[in-house]
């Protein structure tokens, strides 16, 4: 039986048992509204109890609603997160953030920055994942805005299949982006794109496109309440770190 | 792009998470869709997951301690039953007879009966004095050692000399000093003023073996006894004459 399956049992059996062992979440989820400057720092246990009292409150609805098509550790970290959230409607912001550690530090090889860099590179790779459909099309616009090596990994991402001259001469028409200002990049990626997607679309659509989903992923990456401060440049110096750590 | 109205569920969330963090299967074709359009949805995903991330690492220097923990006792109860397991043969093999060689008193030795000689392994020596035990390795030519080990009281007498001797011709009673198991010792004795005369043939232990009374002063002794130093003693009716030594080995 592996943790999921014993949390399920425990949830119909012994919900105040299960709720004792998602402590460490329910901290986890507080702690995380504390560092964005939710709640002070001597009301999280306050927020905990108040939590733990709503969890409670509302286990037979839990029980009823859980369909068991993910983890209950996942649900559940979806519910608290919901409750903190209503909380935090109630009272409002009530401190400042804590500034983030490794905004004041400045780029260096060791290890904690390594560690700090790949958590951002992991979070940049998960928001493209959440465009669904668009990730290719976002995918291949943030590579080649910002003078990155396009390769076929990133076309695969794309539907259909396409011979391997096909997807050569794609790749050779990208790369020819390099060093070209960006209006010409757009018209360029808009040719490339055609056969990709099977249909056209003007350079200046793209780039508005490209615009507006750029927006939506910097404010993913700094957080709501913000607590990075991510901009179109330094999503590039991101990419061009990870590709050099890549290499 | 416009955000589709109707959220999605906490089941659809949690699944999505799962999903992101390779932890549950792909959600359907609808949920990818909301997500990509919902900035809300996005946020409370990537942040979710982030967190769970966060959860998981912070777990995994606890279990990884569980699992060395775990493989250390594993190993120590391995451990233990490979020594319990010797430590079983080594009480069920059988064990082997020790023969005990006690001093019958201060300057000899008892000697040990053939039929007990050159069938052990070990043999204890213990000296009673001290409580020691000394193994002896060779085991089984201590026996036959003994055999040969010099009785103090005896020694100091073969090389005396007596006052009360009255042989003028010793070398008619010389024995050799080696001799072989079996050969027969023939002494002339007639040299002998004193006619009342018995010859005493004593082991290393001091135990009188053979008492000879010779009427016609000469003596034939077939010498059948077991290897070993033996000692021989000549006496008059109220006198030691003389003591004597030799050795008797196997024959070849």
């Amino acid at each position: 039986m592996d943790r999921n399956q014993i949390e399920i049992k425990l949830l119909k059996s012994n919900p105040r048992k299960l709720l004792l062992k998602y402590q460490s979440i329910i901290w986890m989820i507080v702690r995380d509204y504390f560092s964005k400057g939710m709640v002070r720092f001597r009301e999280q246990e306050d927020l905990v109890q108040e939590i733990n009292k709503k969890l409670l409150e509302r286990m037979p609805r839990i029980q009823a609603q859980y369909n068991y098509t993910s983890k209950l550790r996942t649900y559940f970290s979806v519910i608290i997160r919901n409750i903190c959230l209503e909380e935090y409607r109630k009272i409002g912001m009530v401190s400042e953030a804590d500034p983030i550690p490794y905004l004041k530090t400045e780029a260096a090889e060791s290890p904690v920055d390594l560690f700090l860099f790949n958590q951002e590179y992991e979070r940049l790779q998960r928001i493209i994942v959440l465009f669904n459909k668009e990730q290719a099309r976002f995918n291949l616009l943030l590579k080649v805005i910002n003078n990155m090596i396009v390769v076929d990994k990133d076309l695969d991402l794309f539907p259909g299949e396409r011979s391997d001259e096909e997807q050569d001469r794609l790749l050779k028409e990208i790369d020819t982006c390099k060093d070209q200002i960006k209006k010409k990049k757009y018209i360029i990626i808009s040719q490339v794109l055609t056969p990709l997607e099977g249909k056209y679309t003007t350079p200046e659509s793209l780039r508005k496109w490209y615009s507006s989903r750029l927006d939506e992923c910097l404010k993913l990456m700094n957080g709501n309440p913000p607590t990075s401060s991510y901009t179109a440049d330094s999503i590039g110096l991101l990419l061009e770190q990870a590709y050099a750590n890549e290499k | 792009m416009d955000e589709v109205k109707q959220h999605i569920d906490d089941n659809a969330i949690a699944g999505y998470i799962d999903w992101l963090r390779s932890d549950g299967p792909k959600p359907e074709e609808s949920i990818l869709d909301h997500v990509a359009s919902c900035s809300s949805c996005k946020s409370s995903i990537l942040e979710l997951s982030e967190m769970l991330d966060g959860q998981d690492k912070a777990e995994e220097p606890t279990e990884s301690r569980k699992r060395k923990m775990i493989f250390i006792l594993r190993a120590v109860a391995l451990l233990a039953g490979v020594l319990a397991v010797a430590m079983m043969i080594q009480f069920l093999k059988p064990e082997k007879k020790s023969v005990e060689m006690a001093q019958v008193n201060d300057d000899s030795l008892r000697i040990i009966a053939p039929s007990e000689q050159l069938e052990t392994d070990t043999i204890l020596l213990r000296n009673d004095a001290e409580a020691e035990v000394i193994d002896i390795i060779q085991h089984d030519t201590i026996l036959y050692a003994a055999n040969y080990v010099p009785n103090q009281g005896l020694e100091a007498l073969v090389s005396a000399r007596f006052r009360s001797v009255t042989l003028d011709n010793k070398n008619n009673i010389m024995i050799p000093g080696v001799l072989m198991r079996g050969e027969e010792l023939s002494l002339d004795l007639s040299d002998i003023e004193d006619k009342e005369i018995e010859f005493i043939l004593v082991s290393n232990t001091g135990e009188n073996l053979l008492l000879v009374n010779p009427k016609e002063l000469k003596i034939e002794i077939k010498l059948n006894f077991d290897p070993g130093l033996y000692y021989w003693k000549l006496i008059s009716s109220d006198d030691i004459l003389m003591v004597g030594k030799f050795r008797l080995n196997n024959e070849e």
